[in-house]
């Protein structure tokens, strides 16, 4: 059966230019009638029956006509008029945000200038990507033609592919991490956002998806083995499995403090695991394979629960069930990662991707839609005094830390695992990398812009009043905003309390990891849409559900994925271990996986400085240390393919992330200030246990955070080794290849005709 | 009222094939050109959501 979405097998290419190839109706008629006369059409045709382009092409064919040279000069000059516009709208805009001061600035300018950056960047910057750097040939038979098996290899429709490819990249972190970095205003994060994302991030995925396409969908690790060396196969494989737990750890930290002294939000999310388990056994046993229908059966339950989540929040009895605080949380959000681990994929993880994935590209969809509708003021000034490095949320300056705390928006490693997985088996043409690759991570960069909004629309004070930890501004109410308005960001508790009850909490300050910031902005945003403020906490939650949702579906499809790299591991040791359906082996290595990233959840947790001060840079700086292993591999590929004019493409964006990194590790280890550095750190509260300072029975947790500060130290040191490493054998490959002691031998899968290709353009092969 | 179905339509179809539930209909058309011996559509999905999580399909 075939639907609009098929793929047209040899798809005659034509251009408007060669429409007058294409015998019209009319000029079928004319000529059956005899009268070959170029007014025959006129006098066959009622004059106004059709539209002004028409009419024009009629009246005036040597101006208008399809084969005109003016029509076509014409054609061009608008067409460059047109991205000569959008290049004025787009630095207008960028003026107008760059030179506010002192007055609150349209969010909609941010978002105008951020949509004519990237239309500028995909029609300019991709094309000479795709056509002059990598040269994409559609001509090229792609892995899902050659290899087509129905499963893995499918020729799948672009937007087919982009909307999967789109769904994998979006996660928590554009969202997560501009919050975050909007304690140094909303100005350095943006200007990271637009500019990372456009020549770095999405270059990194649009390569990367390249090389994979042209490799029969090879992962980053395997092409960093054949293109680098064993050694840089290695780096990759061990910096994903190390990326995968800090990663696991802080996205969990972001929920578990979402999720504190909040019965309404724990209700809701632990409604959706009895939910997911419903949508399992119904789409497993009743309707095998009705996805569509079973998602939306599951977004009315988990609907019906955000709102049922306000009675059990009012009921005194009820209420206590589901509020705990942090390490509470973190035992069962452990727990649940286990379960979901181990249970059979089809039960809970399955039917919970679904729903996240519809969840939230529909919330994405609204917040773009809200922002446009609502086009708040945005409250956050454009530089708070925090540049200088003392923030409260995470310490350090903008450089490096800015670039670390927004990774997914900008450039993100793991991006680079997802255009290497799946995608490249489903691609139709090589053309189509561009749409795909580019394309999507600029959709995704433009998340990380809304977040940003979402997070400068907020007052400033009610903004570090939620995100800052007790253990900057004070557990006292009374205390938090003394301190946050002796910053310069008045802020009352009866202000704070007033927000809180609007949204259906009992309190909001100390709310560190992002969430709640982000749903409280979010709220605000849809609140101005629909319904207005009586339905505000209604929004609050559903923002709170949905980002809970695909945390947790992050947390149990990242844990599986940890678990089969290390049964992958354990069977080098021991054939059984490597087994994937063996019950003792999965259990073990579930649980080992669960355990790292449990253990640093609990440290982060506990942690009086607000765990993401220390969990959130390294996740930053393991992402950014993938990003510097595919761009390594793009680099070296780019070298093979005698594109050295070119390299510089992905080699200035690995040389700021090297930097990046390489900074940022650096400082996280041995900065003097305790704030930043972990060693300081424990040294600082050392010194404390020796002196006296701490009391006895505060003395073994504070050994724990002692020990916990050397190990987040030692696990920086190794994530800047593994940099070092993969950079220096990429250096090593490069200068052979410069001094041509060794030929560069490019591994590309078998050139074949495509089928999708007007078969003349096989003469050109 | 006609445009509007089919843009409806269009968008339902287009979430079907995003979601993955066509996917057995172009596996069975690819069986079907190949001459292979399909299974089932409950094993299908067993397997292919079993080897999506096998690998890192959700970023981050």
């Amino acid at each position: 059966m075939r639907t609009a979405f098929g793929v047209r097998e040899l798809a005659p290419a034509f251009s408007t230019a060669d429409l007058s190839a294409v015998d019209s109706p009319r000029r079928v008629a004319a000529s059956k009638s005899g009268d070959e006369s170029p007014h025959s059409e006129i006098c066959h045709h009622a004059p106004f029956s059709r539209s002004m382009p028409a009419a024009l092409m009629l009246y005036f064919p040597r101006v208008f006509g399809a084969t005109s040279p003016i029509r076509a000069n014409l054609m061009n000059l608008l067409k460059k008029l047109v991205w000569v516009l959008v290049a004025l709208v787009g630095a207008l805009s960028l003026g107008i945000i760059a030179s506010a001061r002192g007055e609150h600035l349209n969010a909609v300018w941010l978002v105008v200038a951020a949509g004519c950056i990237y239309m500028l960047g995909y029609r300019f910057y991709s094309r000479f990507l795709a056509f002059r750097v990598v040269q994409l040939d559609d001509r090229r038979a792609t892995p899902a033609e050659r290899l087509e098996d129905g499963r893995d290899f499918v020729v799948t429709n672009k937007w087919v592919v982009f909307g999967q490819h789109f769904a994998a990249i979006a996660g928590p972190g554009p969202l997560v991490g501009p919050i975050l970095a909007a304690q140094f205003g909303y100005l350095p994060g943006t200007l990271w956002i637009l500019i990372g994302g456009v020549l770095g991030g999405a270059v990194q995925d649009f390569v990367t998806l390249f090389c994979s396409v042209r490799r029969d969908g090879k992962s980053l690790g395997q092409m960093a083995k054949e293109e680098i060396s064993s050694a840089a196969g290695f780096t990759s494989f061990f910096a994903v499995l190390c990326i995968l737990v800090i990663l696991l750890a802080a996205v969990a930290l972001v929920v578990v403090n979402a999720l504190k002294s909040s019965p309404w939000g724990l209700f809701t999310v632990s409604m959706t695991i009895p939910i997911a388990v419903l949508m399992g056994i119904y789409i497993r046993y009743l309707r095998p394979g009705r996805v569509l229908e079973t998602s939306i059966i599951g977004f009315l339950l988990v609907f019906v629960s955000v709102l049922g989540g306000r009675y059990i929040a009012d009921s005194p009895t009820v209420a206590p069930l589901f509020t705990y605080a942090g390490p509470a949380l973190a035992l069962m959000v452990i727990f649940y990662g286990f379960a979901a681990s181990v249970l059979p994929v089809w039960l809970l993880l399955a039917p919970r991707g679904y729903i996240s994935t519809f969840v939230k590209l529909g919330v994405i969809f609204l917040l773009a839609v809200g922002i446009l509708a609502a086009h708040p003021q945005m409250l956050l000034p454009p530089f708070t005094r925090f540049v200088d490095g003392t923030g409260p949320i995470f310490a350090g300056k903008i450089f490096p830390f800015c670039f670390i705390t927004i990774a997914c928006g900008a450039v993100s490693g793991f991006h680079s695992l997802i255009s290497s997985g799946t995608t490249p088996k489903l691609l139709s043409q090589e053309g189509h990398a561009r749409l795909v690759g580019y394309g999507c991570m600029l959709m995704e960069s433009f998340v990380a812009i809304m977040a940003m909004v979402a997070a400068a629309v907020l007052e400033p004070g009610t903004y570090f009043a939620v995100n800052s930890p007790a253990g900057i501004v004070g557990t006292r109410p009374a205390d938090a905003v003394a301190t946050i308005s002796g910053w310069g960001f008045p802020v009352t508790t009866a202000q704070m309390a007033d927000l809180a009850a609007r949204v259906g909490e009992l309190t909001l300050f100390n709310r560190t990891g992002g969430a709640p910031s982000l749903a409280v902005g979010m709220a605000q945003i849809f609140s101005h849409v629909l319904g207005g403020h009586d339905v505000m906490a209604i929004w609050y939650h559903f923002a709170i559900m949905f980002e809970a949702l695909f945390i947790l579906t992050l947390l149990d499809a990242g844990t599986r994925v940890g678990r089969f790299m290390l049964q992958e591991v354990f069977g080098y040791f021991w054939k059984p271990l490597g087994r994937t359906g063996w019950y003792p082996s999965i259990i073990l290595s579930s649980a080992l996986i669960v355990a790292a990233w449990g253990y640093f959840l609990y440290q982060g947790v506990t942690d009086p400085l607000g765990g993401i001060n220390s969990l959130w840079p390294l996740f930053g700086i393991s992402n950014q240390l993938l990003a510097t292993v595919a761009l390594c591999v793009c680099t070296t590929i780019l070298i093979k393919m005698d594109k050295w004019r070119y390299t510089w493409v992905t080699f200035v964006p690995l040389g700021w992330l090297a930097a990046v990194t390489m900074t940022a590790s650096y400082q996280k280890i041995f900065a003097e200030n305790p704030r930043i550095g972990f060693l300081s750190h424990a040294r600082a509260l050392a010194a404390q246990v020796g002196s006296g300072a701490i009391p006895a029975s505060q003395a073994a947790a504070t050994s724990r955070l002692i020990f916990n500060d050397r190990l987040d130290a030692a696990v920086t040191g190794i994530f800047a080794v593994l940099v070092v490493v993969i950079l220096a054998e990429s250096a090593r490959h490069w200068w052979l290849y410069a001094t041509r002691r060794k030929r560069p031998v490019l591994r590309e899968s078998v050139v074949t005709v495509s089928r999708f290709v007007p078969s003349e353009a096989s003469e050109l092969l | 009222m006609a445009g509007w179905k089919k843009v409806w339509l269009r968008i339902w179809e287009y979430l079907q094939e995003a979601s993955g539930e066509r996917d057995y209909d172009h596996y069975l058309a690819w069986a079907k050109r190949t001459g292979l011996t399909p299974i089932s559509r409950d094993d299908f999905f067993l397997s292919q959501i079993e080897a999506r999580y096998t690998r890192p399909n959700r970023c981050c």
